[in-house]
Parts: structure tokens; sequence; C-alpha cells
């Protein structure tokens, strides 16, 4: 419409014009609103011939009848494409383990988090409402290292083995809670009651994982002096405070490697480093 | 979008209020030319031009105050639209509203996931990105495609004459034509442009070009006399801008500038506004279509997500995305892509296209008015028909002359050759001398030699009071005796001047027989539209007049009584020879063609029949009349198929009689049309809801040419002014040009279809997985990059290379698109796109999706509700169905495998769909796979995905290697669907207008 508008202007007065049509004055009207909402409605229902939204009953249920029909041959197929492909593929063992997975190498996880959404770990030192969701999310965690269902065919002690682990791949390494320490325990409220609260890391499980081992040479300096040549097979794990909080929480622990093909848990008690009564743990 | 909407009603309510304003003046404009400048008395008229002596002039002082009056004699130019406005323009409108319309509900979307989440979710952000960019980028490319075109105005001032000879205060002036005034006594020579518009007070042979303003061929003599009733017609005015050919004028100027006839067209010409084209009302409704499907969509799949406990925040984040998701980014660059490339091919054909989106409209016509001098003739007078010895003998009338059929052994008589006076040097004074010579010269021969032999001693010129023309000549023969006259002129004039007639070299005296003969063959050639000229010849004796007699060619001193008479020679304006051809052509692919022009109705009939726009078994009431030697009021209208219309007629016609003509006869002529007439034609074929291109060349037909759905101007013949206001010129001047335009457009009409039904299908496996991910909370399947890379990048070439594709059946057989009906988009092609297509492709994009995820531990039942620690980055160990703990970051890598994998599918599964939609009723094995592009197409859109996938650098967008492997499952479904789209097009083809023919045939 501008450049119309700038035609009047622009046009000397004796013949300035701008186009009116005589299509709009006779012949075809331009449609008016009503015009519109009447089309509308006999879209929606036309008496006449009986049609709904452009179609009769029967035209319908012969659309969407065949649609249907369609689709489920489709699904069908894709179904049946599903149901050879979870036929063949092992239900034991994941198809793409160590190199050909996406995994490569295990994660760090972490216990508490009762929350799915965030890594915070916030109780009031004292008050056991605060953080008894804690309590249970560790408790169920931990039950199931107790002792009596650690034993079995299944189970190996691994406590002795420094070097990579060779025979009986198929058994899981045997962990003892105790190792966690005395505070960590039930009884203390896993520490939360003083205001120190264990945090169970843990690494992820991963199928046909082969860790490599530093040499003196490969080894970082981020951790040469805490590494000894002697047990490479010890994973070291560095724990970094936020900024944001003034604690500046730095840990080193550490896992033993061997162990890994079976449920692999340790934990370190960040005690001592977090005098505070608010905790906050992040991980990467 | 409601709201949008109503803005734009009331915007539009506002300038239609506007416009009523200026309505009456364009009313004006449109209306026939009123004035009686040219009827009054010469006397009455100085009276009121206050010329109070014509021999002087006006005074100084009035021609002063006049020009301060009425203004400079010029043609003011409209006020240009800013080059900024006309991008702007292009930016948004149509197709780009709606990516518009996308990217600002991206950046919406963002915004409120700020509120939700640090930082924001990035993907919205980006994509809102990506669509203006897309928007801009190919809003640049139409601007510069389309920029090439100026305005209307700039070509008319070409026309305007730079200098004028006046008579003011009795002296003769040569002043500046931009202030010549109303009064001002011009003198014209030939040579010149009309400086005004002018009347007549005296002349000498003053002869006018007019053809640019009515369409005439020749040249038109001018005369004090008033003659006609229609300014156009009469002989006593001479027009702004038309140039003089011969002789010499004095004349009064009537009307100066804007308000003279030819500034009457250029206003009507520039103030006409081009209506929107049918490909961008096809768009347009295309939009509606995909926007209804998308509101849909986003409603439905909104409501459900609050309904399944999301957050309203979160509720409109998806409603926002899954509207975005069906904005098909890449189909506004594919359509302008197609358009110009057929418009490049236009182009190599002789056939400019100015307006990309014209590129389809001659495709969709539905009606031609032709212009008749220029277009569908050949703009030179040619004999075409010579009587003689009692018979009719037809002459060569083809462009190039070379066949030459006409009798030439029979005696042709030495005069007709002879009598062409003037030398042939003087070639492109008349035209109707012109086509004399030409002729003379395949008969006889060397007519300069024979001009030569036989010198010229006097010549009485053509005037109107006489019509006829005589020159006296020596022979070549030294021994004659006699020197010899001839005369040529109106046959009867000539005729009552003859004594007797030759008859194969025999003189006989003229009697009765001889003039039933005559008549008979001069009403034969004149009913043939022809214009037709006698010929006679004299031997005037040495003895009496000798060499050195002196002849008075003022005072004629010699007889003119008592000739011998020759024959008659009749002349045409004739066809191109391509036209007849074309014409019928047209005529098959159901296109209605209606010759418009200026001329003579008989002329024009008879060019009509000649073209086949009036076709031999078809008559006109008159014609019916007399086969059947009845009144013509007696006739049925309804066994007069053609008709013959004439401007006097159409003047009193109201626009439903002219309806009426239209809708009824098939075979329809205008003759004798003004410019505005022309306009009004074109407009009442419009009411009747037809498509329409108008053809023609001169500055006359501008105002149909733009008013026109499809305006065609004559590249070669065509002044340019029609250039300007035509949407397309034949570079060639050549008719049959606008079949090959015509072949064109429907063909990318068919191909645009193909090309949209390919593009819209990848939206379902875009959206698809989207839904999915709302509803059963999965990992998302498919991400924005990767939809950004098909819809931008794999898709783009293989949709593009559908505009390559040949026609499936003669698309020059079946009748023109129903504008109301046959839609580029329609809910049929909706349905396939989405409804079968598509789903095979978002079936094959789910089946890798969880053979994937199956592979690296997560079993499909496992992933139900999965989303939330899925996507949390707060779970670090998140365990599939092997008991494998997953970190955030390895999640992510494997949701980006699938993306990537997801991508891949539909590109796979698109190889199908583009072979699919090479045909859309034959099956491949009749059709082939001819078309190389598209074939390169399919191993560029591989190639591509490849190199998307597996280059190292790609992992910044979030692409992942997939293993080889991955490529293979897709092409399962790739196969069945390709099957599947066979066999549905072989039960199309089985059951016409069958039950899959009606649901499934776009």
């Amino acid at each position: 419409m501008a450049s119309a508008a700038s035609h009047i202007s622009g046009y000397s007065t004796t013949s300035s014009a701008l186009y009116q049509s005589t299509l709009a004055s006779t012949g075809i009207q331009r449609e008016t609103f009503g015009d519109r909402m009447t089309q509308t409605k006999n879209w929606l229902f036309n008496p006449e011939d009986g049609t709904v939204m452009g179609r009769t009953p029967i035209d319908w249920i012969l659309v969407i009848g065949g649609f249907i029909l369609f689709i489920f041959t489709l699904m069908g197929m894709s179904a049946a494409f599903c149901a050879v492909f979870y036929w063949v593929v092992d239900w034991n063992n994941p198809t793409l383990q160590g190199a050909a997975s996406i995994l490569q190498t295990p994660g760090l996880g972490f216990r508490p988090q009762p929350d799915v959404t965030t890594t915070l770990v916030r109780f009031v030192k004292g008050d056991g409402s605060s953080y008894v969701h804690y309590l249970d999310h560790i408790e169920a965690y931990i039950q199931y290292y107790e002792n009596e269902l650690q034993v079995g065919d299944n189970y190996k002690d691994c406590s002795e083995i420094r070097t990579r682990r060779t025979e009986e791949l198929n058994k899981v390494c045997v962990f003892d809670p105790i190792v966690l320490g005395g505070d960590c325990v039930k009884q203390q409220n896993y520490g939360f009651d003083d205001g120190q609260p264990c945090i169970l890391l843990k690494l992820n499980r991963i199928f046909n994982w082969k860790p490599e081992e530093y040499t003196n040479d490969t080894v970082p300096s981020i951790i040469r002096n805490v590494w000894t040549a002697e047990d490479p097979w010890w994973i070291t794990v560095r724990c970094d405070g936020d900024v944001r909080s003034p604690l500046i929480v730095s840990a080193i622990g550490g896992f033993r490697a061997p162990c890994i093909p079976g449920q692999l848990l340790m934990i370190t008690l960040p005690s001592g480093l977090c005098p505070s009564d608010t905790l906050i743990a992040h991980d990467h | 979008m409601a709201e949008l909407g109503e803005g734009m009603e009331r915007r539009k309510k506002m300038s239609i209020r506007q416009s009523e304003i200026q309505f009456k003046k364009l009313d004006e404009l449109k209306g026939e030319l009123e004035m009686d400048e040219h009827q009054i008395p010469l006397q009455e008229l100085f009276q009121r031009l206050e010329l109070a002596n014509p021999e002087n002039g006006l005074t100084n002082e009035q021609a002063a105050e006049f020009l301060i009056k009425y203004g400079y004699n010029e043609l003011t130019p409209p006020k240009t639209t800013p080059e900024w406005v006309k991008f702007l323009k292009t930016m948004f409108t149509g197709f780009s509203l709606l990516l518009w319309l996308g990217a600002g509900l991206c950046y919406i979307a963002y915004g409120i996931s700020l509120l939700e989440v640090e930082g924001g979710e990035k993907d919205n952000l980006w994509l809102g990105i990506v669509l203006m960019s897309v928007v801009i980028i190919t809003s640049v490319f139409t601007y510069y495609q389309e920029s090439k075109s100026s305005s209307i105005m700039e070509s008319f001032k070409n026309l305007v004459p730079q200098h004028a000879v006046v008579v003011r205060g009795g002296e003769i002036l040569n002043i500046n034509a931009r202030e010549v005034v109303k009064g001002d006594v011009v003198k014209v020579k030939f040579g010149d442009s009309i400086p005004a518009d002018i009347r007549i007070i005296q002349c000498h042979g003053f002869k006018v070009d007019n053809s640019s303003l009515t369409g005439e061929s020749e040249p038109q003599s001018r005369l004090p006399e008033f003659t006609h009733p229609n300014p156009l017609e009469t002989k006593n005015l001479a027009f702004f801008s038309t140039s003089a050919v011969e002789g010499t004028a004095t004349g009064v100027v009537i009307l100066t500038g804007d308000n003279s006839v030819m500034g009457r067209i250029a206003g009507l010409a520039s103030g006409l506004e081009a209506g929107e084209t049918p490909i961008a009302k096809e768009i347009s409704h295309f939009i509606h279509l995909i926007t209804g499907v998308a509101v849909f969509l986003g409603v439905s799949f909104g409501v459900v997500a609050f309904a399944l406990g999301y957050t309203w925040i979160k509720a409109i984040v998806f409603f926002i995305g899954i509207i975005v998701a069906n904005v098909p980014e890449g189909l506004l660059a594919t359509v302008t892509v197609c358009l110009t490339l057929t418009a490049k091919r236009m182009a190599k054909k002789n056939c400019l296209v100015k307006n990309l989106e014209a590129v389809e409209t001659l495709g969709s016509t539905s009606t031609i008015c032709s212009d008749k001098t220029g277009t569908l003739t050949q703009n030179r007078m040619t004999v075409a028909h010579m009587w003689f010895n009692n018979e009719i003998y037809e002459a060569d009338t083809t462009e190039d002359q070379s066949a030459n059929m006409f009798a030439r052994s029979s005696k042709t008589p030495r005069g007709l050759s002879l009598c062409p006076i003037r030398p042939l040097k003087k070639c492109n004074g008349d035209a109707s001398e012109v086509a004399l010579l030409k002729c003379a010269e395949t008969t006889v021969g060397n007519i300069s030699a024979l001009q030569k032999e036989n010198p010229k001693l006097v010549e009485i010129p053509f005037n109107s009071a006489n019509k006829y023309q005589v020159s006296i000549h020596k022979t070549s023969d030294p021994k004659d005796d006699f020197l010899l006259m001839v005369m040529k002129g109106a046959p009867e004039r000539i005729l009552e001047r003859c004594r007797t007639y030759l008859k194969r070299g025999e003189e006989y005296e003229i009697n009765s027989r001889f003039l039933d003969d005559f008549d008979k063959a001069y009403l034969d050639l004149g009913g043939r539209g022809e214009r037709v000229l006698g010929f006679a010849d004299l031997k005037l004796k040495k003895a009496m007049y000798p060499e050195s007699y002196p002849f008075n060619a003022d005072d004629p001193n010699f007889p003119l009584m008592g000739l011998r008479f020759l024959g008659l020679m009749s002349m045409i304006d004739p066809p191109r020879a391509a036209v007849p051809d074309a014409v019928a052509k047209c005529r098959s692919a159901g296109i209605k063609v209606i010759m418009v022009t200026g001329d003579h109705p008989i002329t024009a009939h008879a060019i009509a029949k000649g073209v086949g726009i009036i076709t031999p078994n078809c008559y006109t009431v008159e014609e019916v009349a007399t086969l059947r030697g009845i009144a013509v009021e007696d006739v049925n209208p309804d066994e007069a198929r053609a008709i013959v219309v004439q401007g006097e007629k159409l003047k009193n016609y109201s626009p439903e009689d002219l309806d009426q003509v239209l809708r009824h006869h098939y075979e329809i002529v205008f003759a004798r049309t003004s410019p505005q007439q022309k306009l009004i034609i074109v407009e009442g074929c419009q009411r009747t809801g037809a498509i329409v291109a108008v053809t023609g060349d001169g500055v006359n037909d501008s105002p149909a040419l733009k008013q026109a759905d499809i305006g065609v101007a004559m590249g070669i013949a065509g002044s340019d002014v029609s250039k300007q206001a035509a949407d397309m010129i034949l570079l060639d001047d050549n008719f049959a040009s606008i079949v090959m335009g015509v072949e064109e457009g429907r063909l990318i009409f068919d191909n645009l279809k193909k090309s949209i039904a390919y593009t819209l299908t990848s939206n379902i496996p875009e959206i698809s997985p989207f839904l999915i991910y709302i509803t059963m909370s999965v990992p998302l399947p498919l991400g924005v990059v990767t939809i950004l890379f098909i819809d931008l990048g794999t898709d783009m070439y293989p949709a593009i290379s559908l505009a390559y594709e040949s026609s499936e059946l003669d698309i020059m057989k079946r009748r023109p698109r129903n504008a109301k009906t046959d839609k580029l988009v329609n809910q049929r092609l909706i349905s396939i796109a989405y409804g079968m297509i598509g789903m095979f492709q978002a079936l094959a994009g789910f089946f890798i999706y969880i053979v994937i995820m199956a592979e690296n531990g997560f079993w499909a039942c496992d992933l139900l509700n999965i989303r939330e620690r899925w996507d949390s980055k707060a779970v670090n160990s998140l365990a599939d169905s092997y008991g494998q703990e997953w970190t955030y970051y390895q999640r992510k890598r494997l949701e980006q495998t699938c993306h990537t994998a997801f991508f891949i599918s539909i590109v796979v599964v698109q190889w199908a769909d583009l072979i699919i939609s090479k045909t859309r009723r034959l099956s491949l094995f009749t059709h082939g796979m001819k078309n190389w592009v598209l074939n390169s197409a399919i191993v560029f859109e591989t190639v591509m995905a490849a190199a998307i996938a597996y280059l190292p650098f790609m992992s910044q967008l979030n692409v992942q290697y997939v293993r080889p492997i991955y490529w293979l499952y897709p092409m399962l479904y790739c196969a069945f669907l390709w099957m599947a789209d066979e066999m549905r097009r072989y039960i199309l083809r089985m059951h016409p207008q069958g039950f899959v023919e009606r649901e499934t045939y776009y």
C-alpha cells in the first residue's frame, strides 16, 4: 500500500489517481467477513450435502479408516523390525562395549542425591528433618554392601591385588563398608549430625572398561605428588570447591582400579574440610 | 496472529478510504476521452483559448501567464517508491512473513526459557537467528533479481519532444517543448515530434505516425477538417509525442502535459497498481494451510503437555517450538530459486521475465488479449493480392518473401512496377509504397534500374482530395513514341478516369461486364481487410507531349482522363508466420485468444481469420446473417460463436454487457479500441474469473499491460513504455514464444508442487521426535541443528532439482488450471506428504533411534519417562538397562549420535521421496530417471550428509560419528516407501476418479 500512496501524492493534481478496480464495483465482490462466516459454517456443516468439514460421514470413515489401516500397517512393520532386532540383541551384555561404546571412560557419581535436578546438598546442622531424605538416600544405596550380601561364588576379595586383573573377571570385588570410617555409619547419621556429612563418591559402572595406568613419564603433574609407581592402579580423585562458597574444598582420595569390573564403590569423607553447616558439593 | 490479521484489515480499510477520494480522478482517466476542441469551429476555439490572432499566436505575456496557470508541458512523474521501501516490501511479504513470525516466536521462547534455565535454551536463539538470516538472504536475492525494472514514467519521459517551434507575438520562436502552453500556435514539419495535442489550422501533405497511440501501422494524413467525433479518429488532431512523418502543419495547442492524450495514458498506466500474481495467491494459500496445521499441532500438544503436568511456561515453550518446527525454513529459498531457474531458461528462449512471480502466471493464463499490430502481424504493409486479367493472384506475405509462388509468368503489366513513383531510397517514407516496391522487386526484379531507365518527368503527389498519385516517365525504349503516364490511387477514382482496360496484353473498352468483375474483385479484396489500390496508365504521344513539355503538377496541363486500367493491388500487414500455429496451440491448451486492436474491424477480422483467432467454421452474427440471407436481428445469437466488437459500440456497453460478450463468445475481436477500452476489456476478462495475459507493443497498450495478470511486451518493435509496463518481454517479438512461456509456466507450477511435496515431507520426521519427547518423556530423538541441516542443507538442492523435471503428460493439451480449485498446495498434497511419506520417514528415524539406544544399553521401554533424569546436568550416573552408568556428557553424546543417525535416516528416506516426487501419476519405469540434475542431487545430499556426520570439526555442531551400518536400516524403509508409492500410483492410474485419486492425487 505504501507505494500506492506515493502514487497519489506524486502525481499532478489534474490526473492524480489511485487505481480502483472495477472488479470491486461490479461482478465479483470482495468477500466480507459475513461471507466468510457463512462459508465457514457451511464448511463445518453443510445441511444440503450432509457434509461435515467438506466430507460426508461415510467419506470421513473411509478416509480415517484408510489412514488408520495404513498407519497400523506401517507401525506393524516397524514393530516387526524392532522385534527382530530385540530378538537378535544380547540381553545381558550391551552390544557396544569398551572402545565401541560411547561411554569410553567411566564418570564419577555420588550419593546422596535424592533430587535429580540438583547436586546441592543443603541442610541445617542438628535439624534432622532437613537431612533425613539425604540419609535415606545414602542408606538405600549402602545397604547393598551389607557384608552378608557379599558372599558367594560371584564375590572375590580384591584388596590385595596390585596389578591388572587377568583372571576371574566375571567375579565382583567385595566392598567392605568399614573403609568408610567410623563416622560414616548409619548410627552416626553419616556425619550429618555433626555438620560433617559423608558424601559417597563412586565410579560409574561400565562394561569392559580397561583402565590404562600412568607410568613415570605420563603421569600428569597435578597428581604427581600423590602418585606412586608402586601402586599405579590407584585412581586419584580431586575435589575442588566452588568459588562461590567461602570454603574451598579440596580433597584427594582414590579408588583401587583392579576391582573395576564389579560394582565398585569407595567413599571419601571430606570431614574436617567442611566446617560449615552447609555443604555444597559439585561434581564434574 | 489474529491481532496481526486485524491490523492488516484495518490498514486495508484505511487505504480504501483514502483511495475513494482519488477514485473519481482515475475513473475520469479511464473514461473515454471527452473533448470538443476538435468539433467546434476554429474561431470559437480561438476564443476559448484566448487566442486573439492565430497568425501572431499568443503574446509573450499570455504565454507566461498560462505557463503559471496550467504548468509546464511535461509528464509529471509519480513520486517513486524509495528503494528501501521496495526492499522492505520484498522482505515482509508472503513467505517471509511466516519466517519472521517463526523467528519472533523463537526469541520469545528463548526469553521464556531465560526465566527457567540459567543462560536459557540457546537452541531457540540460534534457530531464530538462522530463520532471520534465511529471510534476509532470500529477500536480498529477490530484490536483486527484480531491481532491474525501473519506473514506468521514466520511459514516458523519453517520448517527450525536446523542442517546439511556436508563434508568439508574431515571431517564430524555437523554444523548449516544456514551455509550450495551451493556446500556442505551433509549426510542425516532418521529422518533428508533436510538442502537444494540437488541432490543425492548416497543413500541407501532413502525415503523422500514430502507431504508438492507436496501433495503426500506416501514417495517418491530417487535415484541418473535423471528420469524426472521436478525437482519436478525427483527422484534425495531432497528438503529443507522436511524430510527423510527412509534410508540414500549423496547429493550435489544445491540451498539454498530463492532460494530453498521451499524458492521460501515462497517468493511467502508472496509476494502476499491479495486483497479486496467481503464484503469490497460491503461496499465501499455502501459508494459510501450513499455519493452520502448525497452530493445530501447537495448541493440541501444548494442551497435552500442560495436562501431562508440565508447567505452563514449559507448555508455552513447547507450543512455540511445535509451531516453529512446522515452518519450512528452506522453502522460500527453494521457490525463489526454482522461479529464477525457469526465468533464466525462458530468457534463453527470448522470453525475458521482469518479475519473478510472473514466470508462473503465463502457465495459469486462461485468456490472452493480444494486440494485432506488431504482435500478431509483421507491422509492415505487404502486397497480399493482385487483380489483373480478371484473376486474383496471391502474393507471398511471409517474412522473408522467399517463396515467390506468385504468377510471374502471367504478363505483369509494366505499369504496376513503375507505379511506385518514389525512388527506393525514400523507402522508409510510406508503408504502402514500401510494400509495393518490395513486391515489384520480387516479381519484376531490379526496380532501381528500372526506375533509372524510365526517369520520372513529373509527379502529382497523393492528396486526400484527389486520392490518386500520378507520374510521367520517359520510357526505357528510345524507339517508343510516347511518354508513359502512370496513376495509382483509390480504385474507384482510378476507374472513373479509365476508358479501356488491359487483359492479357490486349486493350478492351470498359464494359458493364468488366465493371461487374471489378466490383466483385474490389469487394473481395476489401472484404479481406486489405487496402486496395488501383493502377492505370496512359501513353502520351511524344508528338503532343515531348520530353521538354512544361508539365505542371499543381495545375495539370495534361490529360488525366481516358486512361487504361491495369489492375488492382491490395496490401495488408500480414500475420507473422509462426502465429497461426501458436494460436492453435494456445487453443488446444484451453486458452482463449482475444484480439484487441486499434485497427479497423474489417482488417482486424481478416487478420483474426488469418491467424486462427476466428476459426473457419465460426461465424459472427453478421456472417450468419449473410450466409442465410436473413436480417442481422433475426439471427439466433447462440449460433454466432465469434464476434467482432467495435470500440464505438463498446463505449456504450455496461460492464454486464461486456461480461455477456466475453462469456458467450469463444472467438472475439475487439477493433477500433482506445487504450482505455483495452483496459476495460482486460478488467472484464478478469471479472469473469480469467487470468489474463496481454500482449502489446504500443504506448496505447501500456495501461492494459499493467492491468493484466501478466503483460507481455515486444522486445524489438515494442515501445519503451510498453516494456516498462509489462512483466515479460518477448525479445524476438515472436508470439510463439508465448506458447513456450505457457508451457514453462505450467511446468514450473507442476514442479513447484513436487518441490513443495518433497520439502514438506521432512516436516513430519522433524516434528514427531519433539512430540514424542514431550508426550513420552524420552530423550530428544532429533535436535534443532540437525533439523536445520535437513531444511537448509540436504533438502535444498534436491528440491530445486525437481524444477528441472520434464513434464509427465502433454501439459499443453490440458486446460489452464482453475485458479479457484487447482491449488498449488492442497489438502491432498499435505496428506500425502505428511500422512504417508512423512510417516515412513519418521518411523525410519525412530527405528534407528531405538536401535542405537538399545545397542548402547538403553532399551526402548526403559527410555520412557527418563527425560527429567536424562536432561539433568546434576545426574552423573544414570543407569541404563544393563546397569552401565552414564554421565551427563556421555548421555548427550549418545543423544547426538541418535540425532545424527535420525538425520541420516531422513536423508536416506528422502532418496525415495525424491524419486516418488518426480511423478504425480506415472510410474518411474515409464518416466525414467533422465533428470540428471536430480540424479546428481541424490549423490549430493548423500555426500553432504556423510560430510556432516564424519567431518571431524562437525562435532562442534552437536553431530557425532555414527557407525556406517546405521545407513542400512533406513534403506529398508526407503525401499518399502518407494514400493508403496509405486503401488499407490498404479491404483491411481488403474482407477481414474477413484478413491485413491480423489484422496491422494495432488
